[in-house]
């Protein structure tokens, strides 16, 4: 199937539940904000949201322990332990829980993002003590064993080799990498291959111990579920959990790019490149939040935005073009994609550079800004169109210490931007020269144009299928 | 590009939750049809052609207007939005060699302009309107898309039915969305390794038939793609006698069907051609074909040509996908993965077409093992189950995994509205979707063994292999 065209406003700052990229508006969303209060069961933070007609209950039990509690020299541990949990328990081995689940037609996987990691699935409600029986022992019971450990080792290291055969996630992936090279920020969540590498199972096991605790843990559950058996649910699956505190984490602030400083991802026989330009951008409790929210929507957000009419529409250079503001509980990334032909791709880039520096010395349109606010709001009831991302909206305010009514005033948030408070955060959150700009191509046949490009203070090239970055 | 939409697209339905729209509720979409007839006369008369109840309390309606315009309308007022979406019965395989790509690109020329609402005018309302707007195209059809808040579902059928008329296309707009599409092409086919397999894998299933032609077009042949063949394909397959409105969300019935009847009723009827090719010839022999890509390990993808989506096998060639390929418990799943350490990824998908059916099995290996070895293991797993069938076990989990692949399937109008749309153009009938899972219910363990001794042999399989050029 072919589709006319990819846009993304704004990117899900965790792909497996909700969590856009707004935030505080000036005036009403204080840097102090009450955080919200979630009703916890024996200790365990609940998000509930019911809704029988679904049918399946969507469950995620998140641990507040993430890629960024990675100890150095282990990238990628909280993604293994997370897998491991599910490579067998004290009565159960892989595969019988993998039957187990499947018999039910329920889901259930692992994954780490940066924050936290989750196990994640559904199930139909006439399954649920089943099923609830499976996670509790998965929750307690892991036993980590040394041969399943590396399979999963195996399939992890496969993983991080897959990711060379897409261009557009492996650019994504290293510009990640080099926006933020020595920062925690940086590390892939599946980890580097020479980390796996020297990891064991009884560092997983470590991970577990340390982290899998009932401060630590929110259970969603939404869909066919009622408040008392979702109750039920949380109390089954948590049993086994030992008592403990909430974790948090801070981080030291990322460096910022200084002049344009690019990374060529180097890869044979490519017709058409991947290009991400990007830096450092504001957080969940911005008071710029909405102002860049509504200014970013306008610039690079929707079909109509500047970005997409001059680089596709006016010259038809790429399929899609999009700028996407990325907000985590204390930094933020812009990213701005595009995929031109080779003949193309510096002279996108250029016009892409020209449309930042644009934007920032004049401003938008008051009929952009009210464009995109208009676009924003209206769109509002999608992001609570079901109960699983009523349910992560919730999450994404506890995860990324949003204020306890950033939904409920989320919509009277956008309105009251003004063209001054969007231009503001543009200007103070945009950049035309300190950036980062990473290109999968082939090499040879695009360096010396990016060389031309002004304010270049580093040009990097590394192939495809390493692991390693440049030293900084 | 070959996407393979089959594994998200699948549906299902269950068939507990699934009851016959009673004869009251058929009287009330009767009722309907005839009051929206009276207040809209140039569309009179609308008739109900047909309705099913499913769960507890939602109905879906498929109307007819006098002008031939198809609409299906499911009213859920779980949230304040809608989807609206157009389909029409046209897609790739209605194209001729050396003009392959041209119902695509046409799709990308449809956001163009009117006089009435020119070029981004159609783009900007419905975006500041709150709406996602998009579109796709297959083998059997394209469909346009507006997930919009409740309340703008004029708006969307304003702009929809004006353009399915009044499209107006410059030679410099075509030039530029060429070159669009032919980045999408690079994107999706020449820098994807996974699209190039896939183009490879069609044309070998389907030697003449057009379903072995690329729905994004092959590079060559988007330069033949002149303006007036794109306005002649305009002319002969956009009219409402090949369009199918389907409507889900906050909105009645009423209301969807007499919005739709304002904006379309004045549309003229046109006759619109609808060639059916040939058939596919039997296969013979295993057809294998190698392509040197910059991949890190080796992969494999292996079809066969099935059954069309109005055939009663679809049922148990789903449920072969589910017991060797779908989940980590399946066979093959578990040999390659598990077992045998060989491969990091094993999926199937069982996609039935209008005219066709294609099961699709992908495998991408560990490094340094060999994808041959993976595609061995299938056939000779595919021809044991032909054997010995599923276990209870086996066709206990795939009827479950149907059930539960229905309900998340229901999760938003816009995901309803696509299932309806694709099941009324490819099975002839949007209430195959609701009767999918009572299918899958009622398939025997006899029934497996048969299609997949029929069907899935190793004399009528498609191998395409991608090996590191490097």
């Amino acid at each position: 199937m072919t589709a006319r065209a990819t846009t993304s406003a704004m990117v899900p700052a965790f792909c497996l539940m909700v969590a856009i990229v707004y935030s505080t508006p000036g005036a009403v969303m204080a840097k102090d904000a009450p955080s919200p209060k979630l009703p916890e069961i024996d200790g365990v933070r609940l998000i509930h949201v019911e809704d029988p007609d679904l049918g399946v209950v969507a469950v995620e039990v998140v641990v507040e322990a993430g890629s960024l509690h990675d100890p150095p020299r282990k990238e990628g541990l909280a993604d293994l332990a997370a897998h491991m949990l599910l490579r067998g328990t004290r009565t159960r081995t892989y595969q019988q829980i993998m039957d187990q689940v499947n018999d039910l037609g329920a889901t259930l996987d692992a994954a780490a993002q940066k924050e936290f990691f989750l196990l994640s699935g559904d199930f139909m409600p006439r399954y649920q003590d089943r099923f609830a029986a499976i996670l509790a022992d998965v929750l307690a019971n892991p036993t980590f064993p040394a041969d399943e450990f590396e399979q999963e080792r195996s399939l992890a290291i496969e993983d991080i080799r897959n990711v060379r055969n897409d261009d557009a996630e492996l650019a994504r992936h290293f510009f990640a990498r080099y926006l933020y090279r020595g920062h925690p920020l940086g590390r892939p969540t599946r980890g580097y291959l020479s980390a796996l590498a020297g990891m064991k199972a009884s560092d997983c096991a470590d991970f577990w111990r340390a982290h899998v605790r009932r401060g630590n843990l929110v259970v969603v559950l939404a869909g066919a579920i009622d408040r008392a058996a979702a109750e039920r649910f949380v109390r089954a699956i948590t049993a086994g959990v030992p008592a403990g505190a909430r974790e948090r984490q801070d981080q030291p602030p990322p460096p910022k790019p200084k002049g344009l400083r690019i990374l060529v991802v180097d890869k044979p026989e490519r017709t058409q490149t991947q290009v991400v330009i990007g830096r450092p951008s504001l957080h969940w409790r911005s008071p710029d939040l909405f102002g860049l929210l509504v200014g970013n929507t306008a610039f690079g957000g929707t079909f109509t935005a500047r970005l997409m009419r001059e680089i596709r529409e006016k010259r038809g250079w790429s399929y899609g073009a999009s700028s996407s503001i990325t907000a985590g509980r204390q930094f933020g990334t812009q990213a701005i994609r595009f995929f031109p032909a080779n003949k193309d791709t510096v002279p996108a880039i250029e016009v892409t550079l020209g449309l930042l520096r644009d934007v920032m010395d004049k401003g938008l349109e008051p009929a952009e800004v009210e464009f995109a606010r208009n676009h924003i709001a209206n769109q509002f009831p999608f992001r609570l169109e079901t109960a699983r991302k009523r349910a992560d909206e919730t999450l994404a305010d506890v995860i990324f210490d949003r204020p306890a009514d950033f939904v409920k005033t989320y919509v009277a948030n956008v309105r009251k931007q003004t063209r001054a408070t969007v231009n503001r955060a543009i200007s103070k959150w945009y950049d035309a020269d300190d950036l980062v700009v990473t290109v999968v191509a082939t090499a040879a046949d695009l360096v010396p144009e990016l060389k031309k490009l002004p304010g270049v203070t580093a040009i990097d090239v590394v192939p495809y299928d390493t692991d390693e970055l440049p030293p900084l | 590009m070959r996407a393979l939409p089959a594994s998200r697209w699948r549906s299902v339905v269950i068939l507990s939750m699934l009851t016959a729209a009673s004869a009251a509720d058929a009287r009330d979409f009767a009722a309907v049809a005839e009051e929206v007839g009276r207040a809209v006369p140039a569309a009179a008369p609308v008739k109900l052609v047909d309705s099913i109840r499913y769960g507890r309390d939602k109905d879906v309606a498929k109307f007819r207007l006098a002008n031939g315009l198809t609409v299906i309308v499911l009213e859920d007022h779980a949230a304040p939005v809608v989807s609206y979406q157009t389909w029409f019965a046209v897609g790739s395989r209605f194209e001729m060699k050396g003009l392959t790509g041209i119902a695509h690109l046409f799709e990308h020329l449809m956001f163009k302009g009117t006089e009435k609402y020119p070029h981004e005018v159609f783009d900007r309302l419905l975006e500041e309107a709150g709406a996602q707007v998009n579109a796709a195209t297959w083998l059997d059809w394209t469909f346009y898309y507006e997930n919009l808040p409740a309340g703008q579902l004029d708006l969307a059928a304003r702009l929809e039915s004006d353009r399915m008329v009044h499209l107006v296309l410059t030679r410099e707009q075509l030039d530029s969305e060429r070159e669009v599409v032919r980045n999408e092409r690079r994107f999706r086919v020449e820098n994807d390794p996974d699209g190039a397999m896939d183009e490879a894998l069609f044309e070998s299933l389907f030697p003449t038939h057009p379903y072995g032609m690329p729905t994004i077009g092959y590079m060559a042949d988007l330069d033949n793609l002149t303006l007036d063949r794109c306005l002649a394909f305009y002319r002969t397959y956009y009219s409402v006698g090949n369009a199918t409105i389907v409507i889900v969300g906050d909105v009645t019935p009423r209301a969807a069907l007499e919005t739709v009847a304002r904006h379309y009723a004045a549309l003229p009827q046109v006759e619109v051609p609808r060639p059916v090719p040939e058939p596919e010839a039997e296969q013979k022999g295993i057809r294998t074909r190698d392509l040197k890509l910059p991949v890190a390990t080796e992969k494999a993808k292996m079809a066969w040509r099935t059954v069309p989506a109005g055939h009663a096998d679809v049922y148990s060639l789903e449920v072969v996908n589910e017991v060797m390929f779908a989940t980590e418990s399946s066979r093959v799943h578990r040999i390659l993965i598990e077992d045998e350490q060989v491969a990091s990824e094993v999926d199937g998908a069982a996609e039935p077409l209008a005219q066709d059916g294609i099961f699709l099995v992908d495998v991408v290996m560990n490094e340094g093992k060999p994808a041959a070895g993976a595609v061995d293991v299938a056939i000779e797993q595919l021809a044991r189950l032909a054997a010995d069938g599923p276990s209870a076990d086996e066709l206990n989990r795939a009827k479950n995994h149907a059930e539960a692949a229905f309900l998340r399937s229901l999760a938003t109008v816009g995901s309803r509205a696509t299932q309806l749309g694709s099941y009324e153009l490819t099975a002839g009938d949007f209430k195959r979707m609701f009767r999918y899972v009572d299918g899958v219910r009622a398939v025997t363990a006899e029934d497996v063994r048969r299609v997949a001794g029929k069907y899935l042999t190793k004399a009528r399989a498609n191998v395409v292999f991608g090996r590191p050029n490097q």
